[in-house]
């Protein structure tokens, strides 16, 4: 069972190749970086405050958190099932010896990965830019005291609910437009949702709670709501996707 | 033996009723046109079969099993095109027919196989978005040749291919059987095409089956006899008064349709024994498409006939 979705998890990668998916995932983490960067060098380095580098890391972090991840997560979702949509795929994987489950779960799989591939990018865009920064003459006190793999983590659990509810839209709806629209009207949304105390009826808000509030409980409250949301959403998607025909 | 049995398969969409009690049995090794107009139900009879869509009543067994058992297990086992090729553009030829053989943990050499029986094996490294028609409708026969099924399903092979394509594809239909010894099932509205490669027929009109034999017996029970002769209105009044269909063409000819081979040494002895000298005297089988044509018009009869007679 494990080793077939591995197969099929790299039979997903291989219709990717040459689509746009590998080079929005490389882009969007990079632009963000590189608006950080040029934000830092166009203030003459003026970002250093009494935390150094963390200020930086912050910012950048932010930029990501609040406003590129949710975009990317619409897009890549889109992207994922939009291939299908495209070349009438759907037909093409219901006559062969896989379930429409599996496929629905191998998807919402390949969009996490690729989630967390542009995070980790992302985390090492940061990291290049800040050794950059210090070989072209920026200097501060070096103290990262942010987590890495634990923020990443947070991240990750908390937004499985907009990875699904991305996934399922984009699944069932043919055209790419109306899930990437709703992915921008529910960044913007969550921007101002996420400092209110009505965050947790947004679920494009709980990554961000789980990462950038300093408030630890809350940090668990985004996460223990990003799984159990997620993943109920992911498990009854299945199930009754599992029971529809294939018309297109 | 049969590979695909439909015992009475009824499909509604809603009201409408798209397949209605529809039955048919495909016998292993056949090439088995299933053959009707557009909107007759033949993609929806396929999508049935290969378990795309669920059968409102009825039941449908493959390689004698029945479908919700057999299915998806069996799709191992089967290869298919529906309506037009669902093809990954930006991959290569080999890219794309890797994913059909990854899914069905088929040896990876078999990639080249399936590329030399459709002739495409030098645009293995081509990609897919510069290939023409008929090249695209061959690499989807030969993904569907991936893993030697036993059984092909082919729902219009031959729908959007230009004229040459069309002959290449046909021809590569017809030595398919002898190439791979898998039961062909193909569904057209081009009935010349498939008169050229199928053994067994299923006519499909309106979502009812309306007819099934082999080739050689649907083609063969009936036909036209073309007699040239010089008391034609003798003879034309003759046959009429015997019950026979008869007509003259354009060549001061005498057309006597719906007869069977037995009929026409009837006919001779009719005309015979009434002094009409006849010079040249012509069977002619009715060919696949006027078969059709004649059982969906009878069977156009027939309903109009009953909602003439509830009204």
């Amino acid at each position: 069972m494990i080793s077939q979705f591995i197969n099929l998890i790299a039979i997903e990668f291989t219709k990717l190749k040459r689509s746009q998916a590998l080079l929005m995932t490389l882009l969007c983490p990079l632009s963000v970086v590189g608006l950080q960067f040029l934000m830092v060098v166009e203030g003459g380095g003026k970002f250093v405050s009494d935390k150094g580098w963390d200020t930086y890391w912050y910012g950048a972090m932010s930029l990501w958190y609040m406003l590129m991840f949710p975009l990317y997560v619409a897009l890549i979702t889109s992207l994922v099932n939009g291939i299908e949509h495209k070349q009438d795929g759907w037909r093409f994987m219901a006559t062969l010896p896989i379930k429409q489950w599996q496929v629905f779960v191998v998807k919402g799989l390949v969009s996490w990965l690729f989630v967390f591939i542009a995070s980790v990018l992302m985390y090492l865009f940061t990291s290049a830019s800040i050794v950059l920064m210090m070989l072209i003459g920026y200097d501060a006190e070096v103290s990262f005291t942010s987590p890495f793999l634990l923020h990443l983590t947070k991240a990750m659990v908390a937004a499985l609910p907009i990875i699904t509810l991305g996934h399922v839209i984009s699944w069932r709806i043919k055209n790419i437009i109306l899930p990437l629209a709703l992915g921008v009207i529910m960044t913007i949304i969550a921007s101002t949702v996420a400092r209110s105390k009505y965050w947790v009826y947004d679920p494009w808000t709980y990554h961000i709670a789980a990462t950038l509030n300093p408030r630890e409980e809350l940090n668990f409250q985004a996460i223990a709501l990003g799984a159990v949301l997620g993943l109920s959403i992911f498990v009854l998607s299945a199930w009754l996707l599992n029971k529809r025909e294939v018309f297109s | 033996m049969s590979i695909i049995e439909f015992s009475k398969v009824t499909k509604t969409f809603g009201q409408h009723k798209v397949l209605n009690e529809a039955s048919f049995t495909v016998p292993y090794g056949s090439v088995f046109g299933f053959l009707g107009n557009n909107g007759a139900g033949k993609s929806t009879t396929v999508r049935l079969m290969l378990g795309l869509l669920k059968p409102s009543d009825g039941e449908i067994r493959l390689f004698s099993h029945p479908s919700t058992i057999a299915l998806p297990k069996c799709l191992n086992n089967i290869g298919c095109i529906i309506d037009a090729p669902a093809l990954y553009q930006h991959l290569t030829a080999n890219e794309y027919l890797s994913l059909t053989q990854r899914m069905k943990n088929i040896p990876k050499n078999d990639i080249d196989r399936v590329l030399n029986i459709v002739e495409m094996l030098p645009h293995k490294n081509g990609v897919i978005s510069e290939f023409s028609l008929g090249m695209k409708q061959r690499l989807a026969i030969a993904n569907a040749l991936l893993g030697a099924p036993d059984l092909l399903v082919l729902d219009e092979p031959t729908n959007g291919l230009d004229p040459q394509g069309m002959v290449d594809i046909r021809e590569l239909l017809r030595s398919l059987p002898k190439k791979t010894g898998s039961t062909i099932f193909v569904s057209s509205h081009l009935l010349s095409e498939v008169e050229r490669i199928v053994s067994h027929v299923a006519i499909i009109n309106r979502g009812e089956v309306v007819l099934q034999d082999t080739l050689k017996n649907l083609v063969s029970a009936e036909g036209k006899l073309t007699v040239s002769c010089e008391q034609l209105s003798n003879a034309k009044t003759l046959l009429s008064a015997a019950d026979f269909q008869c007509s003259t063409n354009l060549s001061g000819e005498l057309i006597i349709g719906g007869i069977s081979k037995t009929q026409c040494s009837q006919i001779h002895h009719l005309l015979s024994k009434h002094r009409i000298d006849f010079w040249q005297s012509t069977f002619d089988q009715l060919s696949l498409e006027e078969t059709f044509m004649k059982i969906c018009n009878k069977q156009e009869n027939v309903k109009s006939f009953d909602r003439k007679r509830v009204a």
